[in-house]
């Protein structure tokens, strides 16, 4: 018997609590006692519960129930909480990995979890010579991470906050050589330029660009830093490949054709 | 928002309630073992090793209600479920 209501002291309770054929008597009488007078929609209950051919298991019933109430987490927060620490959670962990050198396996070097409010991490853009990563959270950060030094797991720096109605990062399209990395976000479509190109400051929102107006979808992208061009692939039914201009600066990108690709 | 003659936000909590606790159970379960929605009961997790568990659940959003109270229907609707599938499967009566 679960519920998620705290119930004061009563003959569920008792049930709970009986493991022997004594606490069984015990709880068949309270449930006698219960049963003088019993409201309409319960009395052909009563009847049956107390028959004398089931008395025997009866007993055996009482002896095998259980019950789980709100004064513990059979509901609500704690509940999920439960669920949550057994499934795992949407991740906010980071693993730096020592690849090795040649045919020398991999090695887990340290690991980095980040505030669970960042959770949901689906991609990064990296600087290698900057020694920073810029990890994007479903849950609308752009995260800065400190790489370290080669056996000192990577560093949280802080993160930047992107509001509605473009918090769901969910592409990773990449970095330009001028500092500014582009990520995609999913319910409204488009585009975030994000100057990333400092090792102190953290990240900053410059710049962003809808897809079709923030109705469209985005199944993917990449940049190409050297022709400062981004590709995308949008739509879901009616398909095309979005060809855009990075944009100078903190401009945003611009869009300079369209490939029709199918129709379904 | 006041509710309507169509509302049932009571209706509507139970229902969802039954989801969460199946997924309890997929957590707290042995490999091997099946949960089920409104199968053998509320909710029934069949281990590995033929055992079973039944689950009858009562969800109320009403702040004065009582699930499982000494004479609510809850508990001997309850009860009597549970002891009709226990009577049968013994040849009792």
């Amino acid at each position: 018997m679960v519920t998620n209501k705290s119930l004061p002291e009563g003959i569920a309770h008792q049930i709970s609590r009986a493991s022997c054929d004594a606490d069984a008597e015990s709880c068949l009488r309270a449930l006698e006692q219960a049963a003088n007078e019993p409201r309409k929609n319960v009395a052909g209950l009563v009847q049956r519960v107390l028959r004398q051919q089931s008395r025997t298991n009866l007993k055996n019933l009482i002896c095998r129930c259980e019950l789980a109430d709100g004064s513990q987490p059979t509901s609500g927060s704690q509940l999920r909480t439960q669920i949550v620490s057994h499934f795992g959670s949407d991740g906010v962990e980071i693993y730096k990995i020592d690849l090795g050198q040649s045919d020398s396996p991999p090695r887990l070097v340290g690991q980095l979890s980040l505030p669970p409010a960042e959770y949901g991490l689906r991609g990064a853009v990296i600087d290698p010579g900057l020694g920073c990563a810029w990890f994007t959270s479903h849950n609308g950060y752009v995260v800065k991470v400190s790489l370290r030094e080669r056996d000192h797991p990577p560093a949280r720096l802080g993160s930047l906050k992107i509001e509605k109605p473009y918090n769901y990062l969910e592409h990773t399209f990449g970095m330009d050589s001028a500092g500014y990395a582009y990520y995609g976000t999913m319910s409204e479509a488009a585009i975030l330029k994000v100057a990333v190109s400092t090792k102190d400051e953290l990240p900053r929102l410059v710049a962003v660009l809808q897809v079709n107006g923030g109705k469209g979808y985005i199944a993917n992208g990449v940049v190409d830093p050297i022709n400062r061009v981004l590709c995308l692939g949008v739509g879901s039914l009616d398909c095309s490949l979005l060809k855009l201009s990075l944009g100078e600066a903190d401009a945003p990108p611009r869009l300079l054709g369209e490939t029709k690709l199918y129709v379904k | 928002m006041s509710l309507n003659r169509h509302s049932a936000p009571g209706t509507s909590a139970a229902f969802g309630y039954q989801f969460e606790r199946a997924l309890f159970w997929l957590s707290q379960s042995t490999a091997g073992s099946v949960v089920g929605i409104e199968t053998d009961d509320d909710i029934a997790v069949r281990t590995g090793n033929a055992g079973k568990l039944l689950e009858q659940d009562k969800h109320s959003i009403q702040p004065d209600h009582e699930p499982f109270g000494d004479r609510s229907h809850d508990l001997w609707n309850t009860l009597g479920i549970w002891l009709e599938a226990l009577d049968i499967k013994r040849g009792c009566c």
